[in-house]
C-alpha cells in the first residue's frame, strides 16, 4: 500500500512537470487534429474498394455491376467509376462497342473520373474496357476466352502494363495476398499451363513479401534467365490469344503501357541501381521483346513509349492523368484507321 | 494525440492542410488586429493569407506538399522526440525513483569473469505468477491496458496502475504505425 501511495504522489509530481510541455505542444496538436478531421470529412464521400470489387471464380475478382460511385485512388484523389450490367467500366455493352480493351487498372480507367478515362475520350469509335485493377495477362486471356463469341468481328486491344503484368503472370497472388490465376510449366516440360485451382473468395492471411515489381521490372529490362522466362510466359499467353482471335475473326492488337520510371531519367537511374550489371539495362528492352513476339505471331504492336511521356502520368501515381488518357484514346483511334477494313 | 499529419500525404490531407492553414491564419490575424494591435498591415495580411493559399492551390495543387512536408519534418524530427524524451525523463527520474526502495537490485557481474546468465527453466517458459515473468494474456489480443491491469491485480502490483497515464502519453506519441510504407503496387480490393 505504501508503494502505491508513494507512486501516486510521484505520478502527480510527474504530471506537474509534464503539464507545461503539453501547453506548449497544444497548438501543434490542435492543428494536426483539425487537419485530420477535415481530411476525414473530405474523404468520407469515397466508397471503399470492397464496395466496388467482388469475388469472381477462376479469375479472382471483378467490379460489381451497375455501379455509379466515387472511390479514392492510392493518393486519396477522388475518382469516379461507372460500370455496366456486367461490372465493366462505361455504360455501353461489349456488343455496342467497336473496340474492346483487355487489361488491368489502366483498362479500368483507374485514377481519373469515368468521363475522363480513355474509353470516354474516343471520338470516332466506341471503346469498351474489360479490366480490373491488379489483373495480370492471364486474367485478361481468361476473359477473352469467356467473351470470344461476343467479340467476333471486333478489334481487341490488349493493354500490357510493363510495371507489373509481365512479372505477375508467374505469381499466384496479386499485392501479396489476393489469389490470382498464374502460369506455370508442366512438370519436367517447357509447356506452360494456367493454374487457377487456388482461387478462393478470401484473401490469404499469410502475406508473401516477395521482391517488389519495381526490382523485377529492372531485371525485365536486361537480357537474363529471369527475363527469358517471363517473356516466354508472355509469348505463350499472346499465342493463345492469337489462336483464339483467329478462330473468331477478332482483330488483336497489343498495346504496351510504359512504366512511369521508364520514361524519366531519374526513374531509369533508380532502376539501374537495382541491377548487378547496370550496363545491361535497356529501358526499351521489354518493348523490343514484345515487339519481336508480336512480329513473329503476326500481331500489330503499339509501343506506349511512342505515344506517352512522364507528363501524361499523375504526379504521385503510376497511372495516366486526363491528358494521358486522351493520348491513349487517340493512339487507339489512329491505329484503327490504319487497319484495313475486313 | 497526433502531433503530425499522414506521412503518405493523401490528397484530402493536403487540401485539408491548406484549408485549416488559411482559416487559422485568418483568425489569428483578425484576433491580433482587434485585441492587440490594430495595424492595417495585419488586416491586409488577414485578407491576403487565405487568398494566397487558395490562389497558389488553384495554380498548382502540389505546392502544398512542401509546407506540409516541412510541418511533418518539424513535428517528427524535433517536437515528438523532445516531448517523448521529457516524458521518459520524468517517468524514470520521478515515478520510478519513488519505487527504488521497493525494487530489487540487479546482480552485477562479478570480477571473476563468471557469467550471470542462467538457463531458462520450464517455469519461465510456462510463465509464473512472480514479478520476474510478465506473461500477457494472449486471449486479450492487442488490448495492452486490460492485460496490464489484469497482471497487476493477479500479482498485487497495484503501483503499476500509476504508470498507465505515462504509458498512454508515450503510446500517443508513438509514430510506428506511420512508418509502414505503402508499396507502389498496392490496391485494396475485397
Amino acid at each position: 500500500m505504501l508503494r502505491l501511495i508513494l507512486t501516486l504522489i510521484a505520478s502527480l509530481l510527474g504530471w506537474i512537470l509534464i503539464l507545461p510541455l503539453f501547453i506548449l505542444v497544444f497548438p501543434l496538436w490542435a492543428f494536426s487534429a483539425l487537419t485530420r478531421a477535415v481530411a476525414d470529412r473530405l474523404a468520407r464521400r469515397d466508397s471503399p474498394w470492397d464496395a466496388i470489387i467482388e469475388y469472381e471464380p477462376e479469375i479472382g475478382w471483378k467490379q460489381k455491376p451497375n455501379l455509379h460511385l466515387r472511390y479514392a485512388d492510392k493518393n486519396g484523389d477522388s475518382c469516379s467509376v461507372q460500370t455496366d450490367g456486367e461490372g465493366w467500366p462505361g455504360t455501353h455493352s461489349i456488343e455496342e462497342s467497336d473496340v474492346v480493351v483487355f487489361g488491368d487498372s489502366f483498362t479500368f480507367g483507374y485514377g481519373v473520373h469515368a468521363a475522363d478515362a480513355y474509353f470516354s475520350q474516343a471520338k470516332s469509335c466506341r471503346i469498351k474496357g474489360v479490366g480490373s485493377p491488379g489483373y495480370n495477362m492471364v486474367q485478361a486471356l481468361l476473359w477473352m476466352r469467356r467473351y470470344a463469341d461476343r467479340l467476333r468481328g471486333k478489334t481487341v486491344v490488349w493493354f500490357i502494363c510493363m510495371e507489373n503484368d509481365l512479372a505477375e503472370n508467374l505469381k499466384p497472388y496479386m499485392c501479396d495476398s489476393y489469389p490470382a490465376p498464374f502460369l506455370r510449366t508442366r512438370n519436367g516440360t517447357n509447356d506452360w499451363e494456367i493454374c487457377a485451382d487456388h482461387i478462393e473468395p478470401k484473401t490469404w492471411l499469410e502475406r508473401e513479401t516477395g521482391i517488389s515489381n519495381t526490382i523485377l521490372f529492372a531485371y525485365l529490362c536486361t537480357p537474363c534467365a529471369y527475363s527469358d522466362r517471363v517473356y516466354a510466359a508472355a509469348r505463350y499467353l499472346i499465342q493463345e490469344a492469337r489462336t483464339l482471335c483467329q478462330s473468331q475473326g477478332i482483330h488483336l492488337i497489343l498495346f504496351s503501357i510504359p512504366y512511369k520510371m521508364q520514361l524519366e531519367p531519374k526513374g531509369r537511374a533508380q532502376l539501374c541501381e537495382f541491377l548487378r550489371a547496370p550496363e545491361a539495362f535497356d529501358p526499351d528492352y521489354p518493348d523490343k521483346r514484345l515487339s519481336a513476339i508480336c512480329a513473329k505471331l503476326g500481331i500489330p504492336f503499339i509501343a506506349g513509349t511512342d505515344h506517352l511521356t512522364a507528363a501524361d502520368y499523375k504526379p504521385r501515381d503510376g497511372h495516366w492523368n486526363l491528358v494521358g488518357n486522351r493520348r491513349v484514346a487517340e493512339a487507339i483511334e489512329a491505329n484503327l484507321r490504319e487497319v484495313p477494313a475486313r | 494525440m497526433m502531433l503530425y499529419l499522414p506521412i503518405s500525404r493523401p490528397t484530402p490531407a493536403l487540401v485539408s492542410f491548406g484549408i485549416v492553414s488559411a482559416v487559422l491564419g485568418l483568425l489569428v490575424c483578425l484576433l491580433v488586429y482587434f485585441l492587440l494591435l490594430p495595424s492595417p498591415i495585419l488586416l491586409l495580411l488577414a485578407l491576403l493569407w487565405p487568398a494566397g493559399f487558395v490562389g497558389a492551390f488553384l495554380l498548382d495543387p502540389l505546392w502544398l506538399m512542401k509546407p506540409y512536408g516541412l510541418y511533418n519534418r518539424v513535428a517528427l524530427r524535433w517536437v515528438i522526440p523532445a516531448v517523448r524524451s521529457w516524458v521518459l525523463a520524468v517517468t524514470f527520474g520521478v515515478v520510478f525513483a519513488a519505487n527504488r526502495p521497493f525494487s530489487q537490485r540487479l546482480r552485477a557481474a562479478g570480477g571473476d569473469g563468471r557469467t550471470t546468465w542462467h538457463p531458462k527453466t520450464i517455469e519461465h517458459i510456462l510463465g509464473d505468477s512472480g514479478e520476474g515473468d510478465v506473461a500477457v494474456d494472449e486471449t486479450m489480443g492487442g488490448r495492452w491496458l486490460p492485460a496490464l491491469i489484469q497482471w497487476s491485480r493477479r500479482t498485487r502490483n497495484w503501483w503499476v496502475i500509476a504508470l498507465v497515464p505515462f504509458m498512454v502519453v508515450l503510446r500517443l506519441l508513438d509514430t510506428e504505425e506511420e512508418k509502414r510504407g505503402v508499396s507502389a503496387d498496392t490496391y485494396t480490393l475485397y
